[in-house]
């Protein structure tokens, strides 16, 4: 390997602040944004003069309850998860696993699935969902985020059991496993990297979904964070509240990045390691 | 070799394919957008998207024959986009091994 020159060196760490600083300034803008009341919303300073937490008190008391779809976009996407991981780990046992006709093209149809636009499924997901007595309630949503989560969730699943050594079933049915036990006891240790970063990409699918959390939800103690932000409303209609707007967003980005800190170490960690020696 | 010739010729053409699958799924995300013209230029009808459109049909205005007529021809729309771009660059989404 030949040594970098200095210049190259200078260009390649300056291009990377350069990355950096565009992909973070938003951020730290919305939360600057945050910290700032009354006029001073409307200048650029990036440290606000007087900073308080003004804002982020009035999303708790105002008349919208911000708190409640804090919980209902929480409790949302950790069933849509846990179904999604369910099924999906399941499915991928099958795909991923056994040898049957028209897995190839069942596969590929199921990439074509995730490729559907969901608008389409807007008009018939609304009958199911209020045939199901869940139209206006949050819970309701559970059922198109994992339909829409699922065809992701099954690929990256099969791919993942498919590099499985084949060995660890055979030990797992010589010693008298049945499928449901080879899934959940052997299997699902293994592939615990890879349901952790599919399951942090269907929870924030689930968190940041829009469209359907709109349709499907009227009232507004049932509304998930995304819809219940965009509908902040001032104290009058030609006032746009973006310091409260600006404190929700900051509110709503905080649980992903706590999911992704805590979960960085199982993601990057061995796949099989230890499980087949040599 | 010059290091841009070695990702030219040879790192760029062996990640073509992923490469390509990664550019269809953006392009067909974007096709389909929503919510990000729905909120940043509350919900106007000069800049609406496809699915926008759709679901205003759809939920505002209660056509459901118009807007399921729409939201086929999105499906149609997206679905032809799809096979057009993997026909032109001849990308196969998965290999058909058992």
């Amino acid at each position: 390997m030949k040594q970098r020159s200095t210049l190259a060196t200078v260009l390649l760490y300056l291009i990377s602040t350069v990355i950096v600083i565009l992909s973070l300034y938003p951020f730290v803008y919305a939360i600057s944004t945050s910290l700032k009341t009354g006029n001073a919303l409307f200048t650029a300073d990036l440290l606000p003069s007087n900073a308080d937490l003004r804002n982020y008190r009035a999303l708790f008391e105002g008349v919208q309850p911000f708190g409640k779809s804090l919980v209902n976009s929480i409790v949302v996407c950790f069933l849509t998860v846990a179904f999604a991981m369910l099924m999906g780990i399941t499915a991928a046992y099958a795909l991923g696993r056994i040898r049957f006709k028209g897995k190839g093209l069942l596969l590929v149809s199921l990439l074509g699935v995730s490729m559907f636009p969901q608008v389409a499924v807007l008009s018939g997901m609304f009958e199911l969902i209020q045939s199901l007595g869940l139209y206006n309630k949050v819970l309701g949503l559970v059922v198109p985020y994992t339909i829409f989560t699922l065809p992701f969730t099954v690929w990256i699943l099969t791919t993942f059991m498919r590099e499985l050594p084949g060995e660890l079933e055979e030990a797992a049915i010589m010693d008298g496993c049945g499928p449901l036990r080879i899934i959940f006891q052997v299997f699902m240790p293994l592939l615990w990297p890879a349901l952790v970063s599919t399951g942090l990409l269907a929870f924030i699918g689930a968190w940041n979904e829009f469209m359907f959390a709109l349709t499907f939800v009227v009232s507004d103690t049932e509304r998930t964070v995304p819809v219940a932000i965009s509908l902040i409303a001032g104290a009058t209609a030609f006032e746009i509240p973006w310091g409260t707007i600006m404190a929700g967003s900051v509110i709503v980005t905080v649980p992903l990045l706590l999911l992704v800190f805590f979960f960085q170490k199982r993601i990057v960690s061995g796949l099989t390691a230890g499980a087949v020696k040599g | 070799m010059h290091p841009l010739r070695v990702f030219w010729r040879i790192t760029l053409p062996l990640i073509r394919q992923p490469l390509m699958v990664a550019i269809v799924f953006r392009l067909l995300d974007s096709l389909r957008v929503f919510d990000l013209i729905y909120v940043l230029t509350s919900n106007g009808s000069s800049t609406i998207s496809m699915s926008g459109f759709v679901r205003r049909e759809m939920v505002e205005y209660g056509n459901m024959g118009f807007g399921s007529a729409a939201s086929t021809s999105l499906f149609l729309i997206i679905m032809l986009t799809a096979v057009i771009f993997l026909r032109l660059t001849r990308v196969k989404l998965a290999e058909d091994n058992p």
